[in-house]
Parts: C-alpha cells; structure tokens; sequence
C-alpha cells in the first residue's frame, strides 16, 4: 500500500506534481477484474495528447470485466524520488504498481522512447525479458507505428499488435481472459495470441544471421503464420470517445482532437505514414459533426482540432470548417487544421478558421529543388509554395514556417543550396505583399534529416553519416547567414542516426539498447537527456557497429527484419517506386487512379470517401 | 452589457489537486463552466477569454477551504443556480459550496482583497510559541527567493499581521495583500522559524465585500 503522507511529501518537492495526481474530469467508474494499463513511454503531458491513447482507454472503458488505468514514464526528479522512497512506478487512477496488472501496453511512438520502455518496466517491478516473466507477472504488449518494425524491442515484449488497435484490443482481452480461466502455461497464452490476425509474438520466430549481418532467415515455430498482416478497422462508426480525461495541467494538444479520417492517398516516398495507414478513410461530415457536438459539452475545451495525416485533403473539408465556425464560432470555439496543403485553396481554409488572428502558417516542401522534390513523391512545384504564400501574405499572414529534410536520397549540394533559394523567395514574395513600412515579415526553416523507414519506398537507403549530415547543415546555414529575417532552425544528427539505427534495426539490437538504459539512457528524445556518448559505448559494448544500420544501402536480395510484418503495401510496389524515385518519376495521387500498391485488393478493402 | 450577472462562488481546492497550479485552476474552472452550460461572458477582442475572475493565487500545495472568484454571465442567474451547475461538473475537491450576487457596483475581486488566513501544521516543537514571539519581534525578516535566476528578498515580518502558536505543532498565520508583499507564501513564513511545513490550509480570504471574511484590525 501506498503510504500517503510520504506520497504527500514527494509530490511537494517534485517539479510538477500535477503529472502525477489523476482524478481528471470523466474519468470512468472503475470495476472489473482485469486490469489493464495503457503505459505512454514519455511524460504525462505528451502521452495524455497521444490521441491513440484516448481511442484505446475508451474501447477498453466500454469492455465489461475490464479496468483501463494509465501509465507514464515519470520524470527525472520523480523518478529519483520514488527509487528513494522505494515505490514502484504506479498507475495514474488507483496508484496501483504495474507489476500488478494482467496485461500492461504499451505505445511505440518513436524510436527514441525505446529505452523509456525498459525504464518504465523495470521502475514498475516487471522482468524486463519477455523469457523471464512467469504466469505471475503482467502480459506485456505494444502497438503503434513503430510497432511495424519491433525487432529491436522483441526479446522485452510478449506480442506486438500491427495495425489499428479498436478491434483487436477486445480480442487480446478475451483471449486472456479464457487463458486464465483454463489456467493454463504462458506458453499456451503466447501461442493463443499469435492466432489473432494481426499479433505477432516474436519469440514464436527464430532469427538467424549470416556471416555478413544480414538476417538468413525468419523462422516462425510449427503452427505460426509466417506472415502476420496489420489490423484495419472500418471507420465509419468506429468507437471514438464521446468524453474524455480533461486534464488539470497544460498538455502538449490540450484540445478536442477529432479525427477525420485516417489514411492518405499522396505516396510520399519517405513518409511512413503514408503506407501503414492505408487505404484513405474519411468519416462522414454528420459523423464528425455529432462528435464535435458530445466532445465540446462533455470536455468544456474551447478549441477543436481535426486531425488526420493530411486534412486540407478530406473531401469535404470547406464544408465541414464553415459549418464548425458557424455552429462554434459564437461560443469562443476556435478549430484548426494541425497541416496545411500547398495551394491556394489551403489559404482560403485558413482564412474560414482564422478570421481574426493570423498567427503563423506552415507549409512542408520537403525538399528544396523540384528535381528533388519528384524524387521524394511530393507533389508541391515552386509556383503552388509562391503563389500559396502570396495568398497567405496578402491575406494578412506575417510569418510562414516551411519544413524541409536533408540527407534525402540522390540530394546534392545544389538540392541543399536551393531550400535557402526556396525561403529567400518565399520572403522576397511576402515583403512585396506587405508593401513598405508594414515589415515583420518572417519566414522559418525548420530541417530535419532525413531517417529512413521501414515500409517505405526508400526502406533500402542509406542515411547520409553524421558528419555528412553536419556538412549540409553548415551548407545551409552559410547559405542563409545574413538573412535575419530568417530562421533557421535543425535537428541534431546525433538523434537522427539512432532513429535511422533502431527504426530498421535487427535483434540484436536488444543488447545494446539494454546497455544503453544500463548506463542510464532514457528520455532520449529530449535533448537534455540524450547522452549519444552512452549509446557509442553500447554499440562498443554488444559489438554492433551504427553504421551497419543506418548509412547502409540494402541490396533488393536482402532478407529485411520486418518482412514477414505485412502493411498490406507489397514489397516489389515499394522496390517499383523506389526506382521511380531514382529515375525521378513522379507517381500520382492514388485518388486520381490505383497506383497498384496491393493494399486494396490484398486487404479487401477500398478508399473511401466522405458523405455529407 | 445587458443584464448580465456577476456571481461570486467560494469552493474548496483540497487533497491532491492543491497540486494544480493557478493556471490550471483557472482552466479548470473556464471548463467547467463551459460544461456546465452556464453562458459565460467573453472579454473582446483578438483572443476572449471567459470573465472568470479568482480572488488570489493560492500557492501551490496548499489547500483551502474557501476560495472565491467571480464569474461573470450574459444572463440573470441566481447565486444558488451557478453553485449548483458548477458543482455537477467539478470534482470534490474543487466543489463549490456558497455563492452570491455580486452588487453593481463593488468593484473587482482582486481589488477588494486584503489579507488572508492560514493554518499550518508542523512536527511538534517544545517551545513554539516562544519561537513565534522571538520571530515577532523583529523589525524585519528577510526572505530570499529566485526567480530565472534572479534573488529578490521578501520582507516576511512586515507582510504578515498575526502569527500565533496554538499548542507544540500547529501555527495561525494572517498575510496581507499589501502590493509590497503580495505574494509572500505561507510556507515561506513557516520555513523562516526554521520549521518544516507539513500541511497548510488556507482558511479565510480578508477583504470588503461579498462573501469576504471582513478583516481584523491591527498588527500583533
């Protein structure tokens, strides 16, 4: 039991204690004797903006027998404090220890939240290899995108759920919940769960290696698929919470988050996303607008976002905005659009939900020369990014932020040198609008590098190096020295090459990130905590050299450590569109006519679009 | 503005949420009276925010049995009505529990405040009361406290208008609101006797005006 006036006095020395309290408003009458977690392997203000994380505690509320409780990683002071005291990391509602649930899940949203998984394991008194856990302790599971590659995290986790959770969720629960009946081995429960579509038990596969590296092959035990193909719900009326948890301390996306559709038929090359979600589904407009409704009464937010990866794109967009403002704009709600589309079109959007204050806008070219951006699949010429900002400068907008990667595949210098060529004109074509004397035109550079992804097109690429990453970054920066009116702001390579390691990573790669969080890695996201230096001496340490899986190219042969984790994209369409992007052909938006990507007629399902 | 009414509630904030900071108080409240229905008044301009108004900030990890702030609505309510709408749509430790008509006129709530009450609990010492008198005859007590880097000292003394020991662990503490001294924090008080708080309550709020505790005279 935990003892409250010690708790008491923790919470009094912590930075912010309000992370660490619960009761937040609607929070769901708890019975049931199974209890689950839903473990955010970050901070409480980040994982409670996860809107995977609302979706899944809401299915789960909804299950009879079942009680959903929350889990975050508890910051460095906390986590101090509680290593004193001698209390185990705890759930967020009823303060119970992780060890004591049935079944702890956790959310792969990044790979550098890796090590916050072991960290949350071990704080929670939960063995943290898979091998070593007994009947007795919590079945550990995970999901989210990077779930489609969790190779460097298999040894740690019982099953990994591919795909969208809603359905398959009840059917983990279930299949628990009669393994417990019967009483039977952990073995037993493992083998059940692997014959759910869409749960891969990785330790039901053995991986072998050859001489050089490379993975021979995946074997999966007697009566396994060899294949295991992501979970896909239908949208339309799919559980989405009508309330949810209002938190008592500013989040991250402290407003109704309403998703409006799920998928995106553009194909970008480099975008993960774009493939594991597929086919494009859009809610119907009656649909969102009903949630809306619930949301906005049941929660008091005054802000409404809708999400989705690209919603200036949802058929009926224009309609959809004018009737929120209409219907909320009175009551103080304001909506947004989390991106915005490079046209025209986009700025009229903006202008629907921003009719008064015109903060800034932000556009994602991606790359800075249109050679470079048909490599890369994005349909966005100079003339849409030169006439999208001189609607939005003219139009009132003041500052524009543009996001761009470097270390694309087949980037040369000059492709480098024309991102600052590209904002230059953006500027040039903002301070004509604006005219003489009404200034404060401000443009903002935002470059990441580019990490490539598993299910991608580019899965077989090599990460430039961190030095050559650095080079391009003092390219640019030289390249915009001078011009205060623009900002440019980077990543630091560091990051971006054990992102590039672990999102196509192997294995063994098990070891070294169990060595890194040896050495006191966790919170690697957070630049302040991130010590690259541990992780060089983990790679040392296990003998695997970074370079191996980030700046090598792949060859077409080559056996990938996700293979047998289907997205319902094939393969060869991938390798198809990998050597389109080499010869720079554009491939169109798969509304406008199937690209043939597989995921349609091998899934049985279709895009589909949105009805009033 | 057309009939509107201004309502003064007074709520608790107890048990963990006395971990919640100002800002989270007031958004707190902002939603819950969006929940509620109630129709709130905005203020103009580029970005409105619901006339919601609190008496003090109450510093963060003390409770209170009685805060007070002013809501404003476009409509003519009654202050049963509010504390009740409100009440349904906050947790037990925020709940509501009395509420009051603001007459036209009386001015904002921040200006009509003036002091405010605490009770603090701390490990029992032999002699507190004569640890309390030494402290009280000082002219003044000097209290460091940073912020982003910078050291500003606080005049502890001079912000506090009674300070008595009742029996060997528990302290009544009355603060002023002087503008010289507003945000001296009772813990800090606690601290300067070389005591460790362990639990502070907030129990009055002083001032003129409705539902304000009317403030005692002179400093002991």
């Amino acid at each position: 039991m935990l003892d409250k006036k010690q708790w008491d006095a923790i919470l009094a020395r912590v930075e912010k204690p309000a992370r660490y309290i619960g009761g937040e408003w609607n929070q769901p009458p708890k019975e049931g004797k199974l209890a689950v977690c839903l473990a955010f392997p970050d901070v409480y203000e980040v994982g409670m903006s996860h809107l995977g994380l609302k979706i899944l505690y809401h299915v789960l509320t909804q299950k009879e027998n079942v009680v959903v409780e929350r889990a975050f990683c508890p910051w460095i002071d906390m986590e101090e404090e509680m290593k004193k005291a001698k209390i185990p990391l705890l759930s967020v509602e009823s303060h119970r220890p992780l060890s004591e649930f049935q079944i702890v899940g956790f959310t792969l949203q990044y790979e550098l939240s890796y090590t916050n998984v072991l960290q949350m394991m071990a704080l929670g008194e939960i063995p943290l290899y898979s091998a070593e856990r007994t009947e007795k302790h919590p079945l550990v599971i995970a999901g989210g995108p990077c779930a489609f590659n969790p190779e460097p995290l298999a040894p740690f986790l019982d099953a990994v759920v591919l795909g969208e959770g809603e359905e398959v969720m009840g059917e983990i629960v279930d299949c628990y919940e009669s393994w417990q009946n019967k009483g039977a081995s952990r073995d037993n429960l493992l083998r059940s769960l692997a014959e759910i579509p869409g749960v891969y038990v990785p330790s039901l596969y053995k991986v072998s290696y050859n001489t050089d590296g490379t993975i021979r092959a995946v074997e999966p035990e007697e009566g396994v698929p060899g294949t295991v193909t992501k979970r896909l719900v239908d949208l339309a009326g799919a559980p989405y919470p009508e309330n949810w948890l209002v938190p008592y301390t500013e989040i991250v996306h402290d407003r109704v988050m309403l998703e409006i559709m799920r998928g995106c038929t553009r194909g970008c090359r480099f975008c993960q996303a774009g493939t594991i979600y597929r086919p494009l589904r859009e809610k119907s407009q009656k649909e969102i607008m009903a949630l809306a409704d619930k949301l906005l009464k049941n929660t008091g937010y005054d802000e409404l976002s809708l999400t989705s990866l690209s919603s200036s794109d949802y058929s009926r967009i224009a309609e959809l905005l004018a009737a929120l403002v209409d219907k909320y704009g009175e009551m103080g709600v304001s909506v947004s659009l989390p991106s915005l589309r490079t046209d025209k079109f986009a700025i009229e959007l903006a202008q629907t939900i921003e009719k008064v204050r015109k903060t800034g806008l932000t556009f994602a070219p991606e790359a800075g020369s249109q050679r470079l951006r048909d490599v890369i699949n994005k349909g966005v010429t100079e003339e849409d990014l030169i006439s999208t900002a001189q609607a939005a400068f003219s139009t009132g907008w003041r500052r524009i932020k543009l996001y761009f990667m470097i270390g694309l595949p087949t980037e040369t210098d000059d492709d480098v040198l024309a991102i600052a060529q590209l904002a230059k004109k953006v500027l040039a074509v903002g301070r004509e609008c604006a005219g003489k004397g009404k200034g404060g035109i401000q443009v903002s550079v935002s470059v990441s590098s580019f990490v490539p992804k598993p299910h991608t097109p580019f899965q077989w690429e090599a990460q430039d190096t961190m030095e050559e990453l650095a080079r391009k970054q003092e390219l640019l920066k030289g390249a915009l020295a001078g011009t205060r009116a623009i900002n440019l702001a980077w990543h630091q390579p560091e990051g971006s090459l054990l992102e590039a390691v672990l999102s196509r990573g192997d294995r063994r790669l098990a070891e070294v990130i169990m060595y890194a969080w040896q050495a006191g890695c966790h919170f690697d996201s957070w630049q302040e905590q991130f010590s690259f230096d541990s992780w060089q001496k983990a790679f040392r340490k296990a003998g695997l050299d970074p370079a191996f899986y980030a700046n090598r190219k792949r060859s077409k042969e080559e056996i990938l450590p996700w293979d047998h984790l289907h997205s319902g994209v094939n393969k060869s369409f991938l390798w198809r569109e990998r050597q389109r992007a080499y010869s720079g052909q554009r491939t169109e938006d798969c509304r406008l006519g199937c690209t043939g990507c597989g995921v349609c007629p091998g899934l049985g399902v279709s895009n589909s679009f949105a009805q009033e | 503005m057309e009939r509107g009414t201004r309502i003064r509630v007074k709520f608790v904030k107890r048990g963990e949420l006395k971990y919640i900071s100002h800002l989270d108080l007031l958004r707190t409240m902002e939603r819950a009276v969006r929940r509620s229905g109630l129709p709130i008044a905005y203020t103009e301009g580029f970005h409105p925010h619901a006339k919601i108004q609190f008496a003090s900030a109450l510093p963060v990890g003390v409770e209170s049995t009685g805060e007070l702030m002013d809501i404003e609505l476009k409509e003519e309510f009654s202050a049963s009505e509010v504390v009740q709408r409100l009440k349904e749509q906050l947790p037990k430790a925020l709940a509501p529990h009395e509420g009051a008509v603001v007459p036209e006129g009386e001015g904002k709530l921040t200006s009509l405040v003036q002091g405010a009450g605490y009770l603090v609990r701390v490990e029992p010492v032999a002699d507190l009361a004569g640890r309390v008198e030494a402290w009280l005859g000082k002219d003044t007590v000097l209290w460091p406290r940073q912020r982003k880097g910078k050291v500003r000292h606080l005049d502890l003394r001079k912000a506090t208008t009674k300070l008595a020991a009742c029996g060997t662990d528990q302290l009544e503490l009355f603060l002023s609101f002087s503008p010289e001294a507003t945000n001296v924090r009772p813990q800090e008080v606690i601290l300067s006797l070389e005591l460790e708080p362990l639990f502070v309550v907030r129990t009055a709020i002083f001032g003129e005006g409705v539902l304000l505790a009317p403030l005692k005279k002179g400093k002991n």
